[in-house]
């Protein structure tokens, strides 16, 4: 198997030709990352995203890993939006219409359809909103951020991440290599996999493109489903879909069949909830986090204390209560952090669960609650001075 | 730990980073053995013991063979001693599961306990090397070799210690026992087979077991034609499997200034059975030629003597694949296929008249049969893919049979097994034009047309174009390289 010509420095037999030289391989190298990084560069002009008033993220079943949109939507929202409204599924809306959610609402009441932009992502627990952040966040930067406090999340260890619930989204987003979740046990050769996702811009561009084009298979399993299609063909650079309708209902928490008649004398059920303080919380600890690294990027947060208090028994309440007052508030307080506790300002009826979402209407009592506060007024002029406006119905008996 | 992981990415950054200033020094060879105990232990530590136990053993060997005067005792001692170790480990629940067959057929009321112990990474293919060595000194073929740290590291050597190519002690040792010299362009040939060997592996091997599996898990679900084409799959697909690894093995290894040899050669180009097995896992076919065939006689006691053995050669080459009867049956086909072909192919009509292509696709095509034997999972199940492929063939050769039908009763016929056999077989396309690619790549290289290949712009954009699937289009799921478990 001797070489001659172009190979004849091949000191190795082979059974191909695909032996190259130092040079070659430099020549290569270069034209790889030169392709790779153009790709990457040239990605967002040629998937143009094009997102009318009211845009939020199109985050759920298979393009929920897609932190690359994320990244491009906050990038794109640094020029024509002053203000972020970040968080879970409450702030992305899960039981509203996109021009019903928090955001829309409150932009609605600015008159400025451009003035906060919804960043919510579905199941984001803090932990994984500090990977998101962190990593494809950079562009939220000196901007004021309306940072949502879904404490559901700690009301139980399960869901705070500290047991061993393993059933959780975004674990690309939680710590990989530092401090360890019990219930997040992917084995190192993926915890590497993740990480360079994170660290290499182009990894991240390959799983947006297998989230949006592929049902997020990988090409291979695309192809192994759709035997005579052609892979490429499928790029059509058509970025997410806008999923403007409510992914839930607007029923009532109480009226739900989980809950409705199941409690003491045929009331709805009620949740037993905060065994723990907020000092043992991952949540509390990892929100911390989210407020320093937004502060760090020099953006003024503004934190809206949220959870469903008519779902939580009489304990609960005592408890949660008991953690925000002791420990929550005085916490932001003492960091110079604004805040506003919803607490029963929105009525029963407007839950839709004990997650914290809300239907239009609970929006939109919220966000009149907010223009009515000092603090909130305070902390967006001067992006928007704005006056109180008629004060609404706060209270509901139906569930307190 | 595999070679397509990140860890083993790792693994080998920090290895080699090491490695670089230690290769001057006489310590090259102990840092070699280190990483490559660490390689081996990441699966189980608990191995490591087997794997210097082998070492122990054959080092220890090879050195009595030096002065005593029961050569041959000792070398039994040796041989049965490895044959053991595979044997307890391999083949322990293969045998009791037979044995349990055989009493209960006596109506002895008596089961052996069948054990429940994994079977070690690798093990055939390190007790093959360890044990050549002492076969090689016995026969006086290897100086001894004084050293323990250098023997061992020839046995464990990291990049083909799982999984071959199981290298002789005449070619590893002297490179082990020299400082390595790294040219340059040692590395940029060692990446080169790397990056080919991930590809095979990764956006080959790993695409069409995507397709293999669910039809071979599940094959009463399928119709004839899928399993047609989930066998074809199959041939390409072990052996980009197991050619991958072995290119990504002999890279790692050059770019450590240590050459490995050829282990596979276009195996799908043979146009005999003989030459096929030239080609394919050279280092264990030429090991088996070696140890095995030669020792029983090969072909210098007449034709009858030498079919036997090679026969018996093949039904043991099938045995070391693994623990089963279908290895076995897969190991006695290519015996036979030997044995019917061998005669022919040294007739002057054969060589003459019969054109090469028609020859390769005759060895393609036997051997592709042959692997659903080594692929099924038990003989019911290879029977009845067999019986499933070949039922349309039975029933019209059945339908000549009756008569003398015209060509349109054969045609409805067809018509008839339309539905029930020729279904939509669901083969991916791309995978297709990448087999039909890669073979008419094949061809070429073996032609005239070599240099076309061979030219800059091909090489350099083959590569490119390779390391672009790599990156936009291969699967991030890990798959384990087949020949692991042998």
């Amino acid at each position: 198997m001797e070489q001659t010509g172009p190979m004849k420095h091949v000191t190795i037999a082979n059974s191909n030709a695909f032996i190259l030289s130092i040079w070659e391989w430099i020549v290569v190298a270069i034209l790889f990352f030169g392709i790779t990084g153009y790709v990457t560069w040239r990605w967002p002009q040629w998937e143009r995203l094009e997102p009318g008033p009211n845009h939020r993220l199109n985050c759920w079943e298979e393009k929920k890993s897609d932190y690359w949109s994320f990244l491009r939507w906050a990038r794109f929202a640094r020029d024509r939006y002053p203000a972020y409204v970040l968080g879970d599924s409450v702030v992305w809306g899960q039981a509203a219409a996109h021009d019903q959610t928090i955001s829309a609402m409150l932009n609605r009441r600015a008159g400025d359809e451009a003035l906060f932009a919804n960043m919510g992502v579905d199941g984001l627990h803090p932990i994984a909103m500090y990977g998101l952040l962190k990593y494809y966040g950079q562009d939220i930067r000196d901007k004021r951020v309306l940072l949502v406090y879904s404490s559901f999340w700690s009301g139980s260890a399960g869901g705070d991440l500290r047991g061993g619930w393993t059933d959780f989204f975004h674990k690309p987003l939680v710590p990989q290599f530092a401090g360890w979740l019990t219930g997040y046990n992917a084995p190192t050769e993926e915890r590497l996999g993740v990480w360079l996702e994170h660290h290499l811009p182009t990894m991240g561009l390959t799983r947006h493109i297998l989230s949006n084009y592929f049902d997020n298979k990988s090409v291979q399993q695309w192809m192994i489903d759709n035997p005579y299609k052609n892979p490429l063909a499928r790029i059509d650079l058509t970025p997410p879909a806008l999923l403007a309708k409510a992914q839930d209902t607007e029923m009532p928490w109480y009226e739900r069949e989980e809950f409705a008649g199941k409690g003491a004398r045929g009331g709805p059920k009620l949740v037993s909830s905060y065994e723990s303080p907020a000092s043992v919380s991952r949540q509390w600890e990892y929100f911390r986090k989210v407020i320093a690294l937004l502060e760090a990027q020099d953006n003024k947060v503004f934190v809206l204390l949220l959870y469903n208090p008519y779902v939580l028994d009489h304990p609960s309440r005592r408890r949660l209560s008991g953690i925000m007052e002791a420990e929550v508030k005085p916490w932001l307080s003492e960091h110079q952090v604004p805040f506003f506790d919803v607490g029963y300002r929105v009525p029963s009826r407007c839950y839709v669960d004990q997650y914290s979402h809300m239907t239009p209407q609970g929006h939109a009592i919220l966000t009149e609650a907010l223009f009515e506060d000092e603090r909130f007024r305070r902390w967006l002029d001067p992006v928007v001075t704005t006056a109180p406006a008629e004060a609404p119905a706060s209270q509901d008996a139906s569930g307190s | 730990m595999l070679f397509h992981t990140w860890i083993f990415g790792l693994f080998f950054a920090f290895v080699y980073a090491v490695y670089l200033p230690l290769r001057r020094t006489r310590f090259w060879v102990h840092w070699l053995l280190a990483a490559s105990y660490v390689f081996y232990g990441w699966w189980n530590p608990l191995y490591l013991l087997l794997i210097v136990y082998s070492t122990t053993l054959d080092y220890t060997v090879g050195r009595v063979l030096s002065f005593t005067r029961y050569r041959r005792i000792w070398l039994l001692f040796s041989v049965a001693n490895n044959l053991f170790l595979l044997g307890f480990f391999k083949y322990g629940g293969f045998v009791a599961e037979n044995l349990n067959l055989l009493l209960a057929k006596l109506d002895i009321a008596y089961a052996l306990p069948k054990p429940d112990y994994l079977l070690p990474v690798g093990i055939s293919f390190y007790v093959f090397q360890s044990m050549s060595y002492t076969i090689d000194r016995y026969r006086g073929e290897v100086p001894v070799e004084k050293n323990y740290v250098r023997f061992a590291a020839f046995v464990s050597l990291f990049p083909q210690l799982v999984a071959g190519p199981i290298e002789r002690a005449n070619h590893l040792l002297p490179q082990l026992a020299s400082l390595p010299v790294i040219k340059p362009h040692y590395l940029s040939e060692g990446l080169s087979l790397f990056v080919v060997g991930l590809f095979k592996k990764l956006a080959l091997a790993d695409f069409l077991a995507m397709y293999v599996d669910p039809i071979y898990t599940a094959p009463q679900n399928f119709d004839t034609l899928s399993l047609v084409a989930a066998t074809f799959a199959f041939a390409w697909q072990i052996y980009f499997d197991f050619s991958g690894y072995t290119d990504m093995a002999r890279g790692v290894a050059k770019t450590m200034g240590i050459d490995l040899m050829l282990n596979f050669n276009n195996p799908y180009l043979a146009d005999g059975l003989g030459d096929f097995w030239r080609r394919w896992h050279i280092s264990l076919s030429t090991w088996f030629k070696d140890y095995v065939y030669i020792p029983l006689g090969g072909n210098r006691h007449g034709t009858f003597s030498t079919y036997k053995n090679m026969f018996l050669t093949m039904v043991i080459s099938g045995v070391w694949h693994g623990a089963a009867w279908t290895f076995v049956i897969w190991g006695a086909l290519h015996g036979l296929g030997r044995f019917l072909t061998r005669e022919l192919e040294r007739t002057t009509w054969y060589e003459l008249r019969v054109p090469r292509l028609a020859k390769q696709l005759g060895v393609f095509v036997f051997v592709c049969f042959t692997w659903v034997f080594f692929r099924a999972a038990s003989i019911d199940q290879a029977l009845y893919i067999v019986g499933r492929i070949f039922k349309p063939v039975v029933e019209i050769f059945a339908c000549l049979g009756q008569g003398r039908p015209g060509l349109m009763d054969v045609f409805h016929l067809g018509d008839l097994y339309l539905d029930d056999a020729l279904g939509d077989p669901r083969f991916p396309l791309v995978a297709l034009l990448f087999c039909a690619g890669i073979w008419f790549y094949q061809f070429l290289f073996e032609s005239r047309l070599r240099p076309v290949l061979e030219s800059r712009v091909v090489r350099m954009a083959g590569m490119l174009l390779m390391l672009l699937w790599l990156m936009f289009f291969t699967t991030t799921a890990i798959r384990p390289f087949i020949y692991f478990q042998f």
